[in-house]
């Protein structure tokens, strides 16, 4: 039984940017050190691919359909997250919304129902953010006021100069938390892996 | 913003490629079907005895992220995929992904369906 209070880690962005390659990441990270991780994944489509994936990597997995967690099935959601915190099992509990929530009015009912512990990552898609800043632009820039620390992801497909701009462009939507560009194909560094849990 | 999500799962008694090229024509061939500015991802699995693959794409700009356990050695296999994307309708999704399965890659590949499902 873990020492420190349960922290609930939320991982969220848009669709494909990259949020269920980081959870893997990091939820074997905590259990390569001993602790136990738990995850609660909201699967934007019927097919369960993510819990499937997860479940096959050895982690324990709620799996919450039929709706988004930030609307729909909010109910169910603060039920699940609150029965793994309250159990005391888990260090972490990983949260994936799906890649349509809304941020904002995500953590603002978990802030309302639940007043969880909680530390939020954004991962932005780097090669898509200039299309999605247009197409999407309320939806982007609450993810970014949201964040407390944020991946611009798919670094390794992006020139030099456009990383800067890129990030340029995150800092425009008026932003607190700090921004890395990583690739999570290839692995997270250690640094950062550490800021991340 | 809306957001439309398509699935289907699908039996196979035979596959007559290995799954992971499998899923690599399907989501190649959806790619090809889609506005080059579509948003949104796709996502799939097949499982057979002694092994799985996963696999995602954004398919804007196509690309894919396979993981893969196991050697398919022939026999049944099942398929999930799913699509979601912003802007387009579900119907649309669903041209798509039956498009692709039906006149690309089920019969090139050398797959035998037993069932067909949306879901």
């Amino acid at each position: 039984m873990p020492e420190e209070q349960t922290r609930v880690v939320v991982i969220y962005g848009f669709l494909g940017s990259g949020k269920t390659t980081l959870m893997l990441h990091l939820a074997k990270r905590i259990t390569a050190s001993g602790k136990r991780a738990a995850i609660v994944v909201n699967e934007a489509g019927k097919v369960p691919v993510d819990g499937k994936l997860l479940t096959a990597a050895g982690l324990p997995v709620r799996e919450i359909f039929a709706g988004c967690i930030c609307c729909s099935v909010v109910g169910d959601f603060i039920e699940t997250l609150g029965a793994l915190v309250g159990s005391r099992e888990f260090s972490r509990v990983f949260v994936e919304p799906s890649g349509m929530a809304d941020a904002p009015r995500l953590f603002e009912s978990l802030h309302r129902h639940g007043g969880f512990p909680l530390w939020k990552i954004l991962v932005l898609d780097g090669v898509r953010l200039p299309l999605l800043m247009k197409a999407a632009r309320p939806l982007m820039e609450g993810q970014i006021r949201e964040a407390d620390i944020i991946l611009l992801n798919k670094e390794d497909a992006i020139d030099g100069d456009d990383k800067d701009s890129l990030i340029g462009l995150i800092e425009k939507s008026v932003h607190h938390a700090p921004v890395y560009p990583v690739s999570v194909l290839s692995g997270i560094p250690d640094g950062l892996m550490n800021e991340l849990l | 913003m809306e957001f439309s999500t398509y699935s289907e799962k699908w039996k196979l008694s035979e596959c007559g490629v290995q799954p992971y090229a499998l899923l690599r024509f399907v989501l190649e061939a959806c790619s090809r079907r889609l506005p080059p500015d579509a948003l949104g991802h796709a996502k799939a699995f097949a499982e057979f005895t002694g092994g799985r693959v996963f696999a995602s794409s954004t398919l804007t700009p196509f690309g894919v992220s396979l993981r893969s356990e196991g050697y398919y050695e022939g026999g049944a296999c099942d398929v999930g995929i799913t699509l979601v994307f912003m802007g387009l309708t579900m119907q649309f999704l669903k041209d798509v992904l039956s498009g692709a399965a039906n006149e690309e890659v089920l019969k090139q590949a050398g797959c035998v369906i037993i069932e067909r499902m949306e879901v």
